[in-house]
């Protein structure tokens, strides 16, 4: 058992030393942010939740685009290299067009294609309610309000009545000129 | 125009810096960080002040990253690999021939002729036991276990360690950068 986990290691190291592939490094690196980045996030505990649902669904999805996307612009670009016949130089080609690939990717096709897919897919889920302002619930202040009904100047009067003034003691026995 | 095309893509030496997992990394990373903070310049949608602040920050996280990068956890974790495979592997001639990574390195850059002069000299301090030979040397598995060493360090430094150090360093640096016209637009 231990010897062919070795043996399984050794194949390994030594494809990776005999072939480095530029694909290889940037997808493990991918992966790894595609994982821990959106679990920082919702670890943060200054954020509100909306806003950590929203940031890390974003940063989830820009690495699910990148991995498919370093592993197909290296590929596509590699493909270039049976054009050169020597296949010497086609082997040293293929490498470096892989490298071309992985770059522009990393430069211009990953950020083109989250800017394209990853909005209207975060918008989708967050904001279904903006764009279909019919189906937002309104507050309901009109139905329910009671109207108030005016009196007219005669029932006003036959209520009246006249009272007889108040005496506060109170403010009797503080008013005055105080001695002592 | 073809044949400069062709020239540049079966370039050896491009093919000799690429084939390192480092070389790869640092060379996106710069990538990155003139060309996002390009992009985000490029953009119109935007008012001219965020745009200056989130291109710099960009600016500067790839750049912090690249430097936490390439001298904190790269040569700790090529040398940390390679003593590992050295303990795993220890019958392999190769880990025997060449016990640290920059010796290795260099053995793996030299041509055919100055390998073999290599190896003459590395037999001449053997007294007994097998003697190394181009055939019994593996150079890829050495080679291997140093960019396995640099694909883990690449892996948890650029998506782990240096978000985390970068992050309280920017934004001092951001604050020293444009001090007065944060204040002018609170006031």
């Amino acid at each position: 058992m231990a010897i062919n986990y070795k043996k399984g290691i050794k194949q390994v190291l030594e494809h990776l030393g005999k072939n480095n592939n530029p694909a290889y490094v940037v997808v493990a690196i991918a992966t790894a942010k595609g994982i821990f980045r959106p679990l920082f996030t919702m670890m943060d505990k200054k954020e509100s939740p909306e806003t950590k649902k929203y940031t890390a669904l974003r940063e989830g999805l820009t690495e699910v685009i990148a991995i498919p996307t370093y592993l197909l612009c290296g590929a596509i670009a590699g493909k270039g290299a049976a054009l050169v016949k020597d296949p010497e130089k086609a082997k040293i080609a293929k490498h470096n067009l892989r490298f071309m690939g992985v770059c522009t990717a990393a430069l211009i096709v990953i950020p083109g294609a989250c800017s394209l897919l990853v909005k209207p897919f975060t918008n989708k889920i967050f904001h279904k309610n903006k764009n279909n302002p019919q189906e937002q619930p309104k507050l309901d202040v009109t139905s329910k309000a009671v109207k108030p009904t005016l009196k007219t100047q005669n029932e006003t009067k036959q209520k009246q009545v006249c009272y007889p003034p108040r005496v506060n003691f109170a403010s009797f026995l503080n008013s005055g000129m105080k001695v002592g | 125009m073809l044949a400069g095309i062709q020239n540049i893509i079966t370039n050896p030496t491009i093919y000799n810096a690429t084939q390192s997992t480092v070389s790869q990394v640092t060379t996106e990373t710069c990538l990155k960080a003139i060309g996002r903070p390009g992009f985000i310049l490029m953009d119109k949608q935007i008012d001219p002040q965020t745009k200056r602040f989130s291109a710099i920050k960009e600016f500067l996280y790839q750049l912090i990253c690249l430097g936490i990068y390439l001298s904190i956890i790269i040569p700790i974790c090529r040398k940390s690999a390679y003593n590992i495979a050295q303990k795993m592997f220890k019958d392999e001639p190769i880990f025997k021939a060449f016990p640290t990574t920059k010796e290795l390195s260099k053995y793996y850059k030299m041509n055919d002729s100055e390998k073999a002069l290599k190896i003459a000299e590395l037999n001449k301090t053997i007294t007994t036991g097998d003697k190394f030979t181009k055939e019994n040397l593996n150079a890829n598995l050495g080679k291997g276990a140093i960019e396995a060493g640099a694909m883990f360090g690449s892996v948890t430094g650029l998506a782990i360690l240096a978000p985390i150090i970068s992050h309280p360093l920017i934004h001092p640096i951001m604050n020293t950068l444009t001090p007065k016209k944060k204040t002018q637009k609170t006031s």
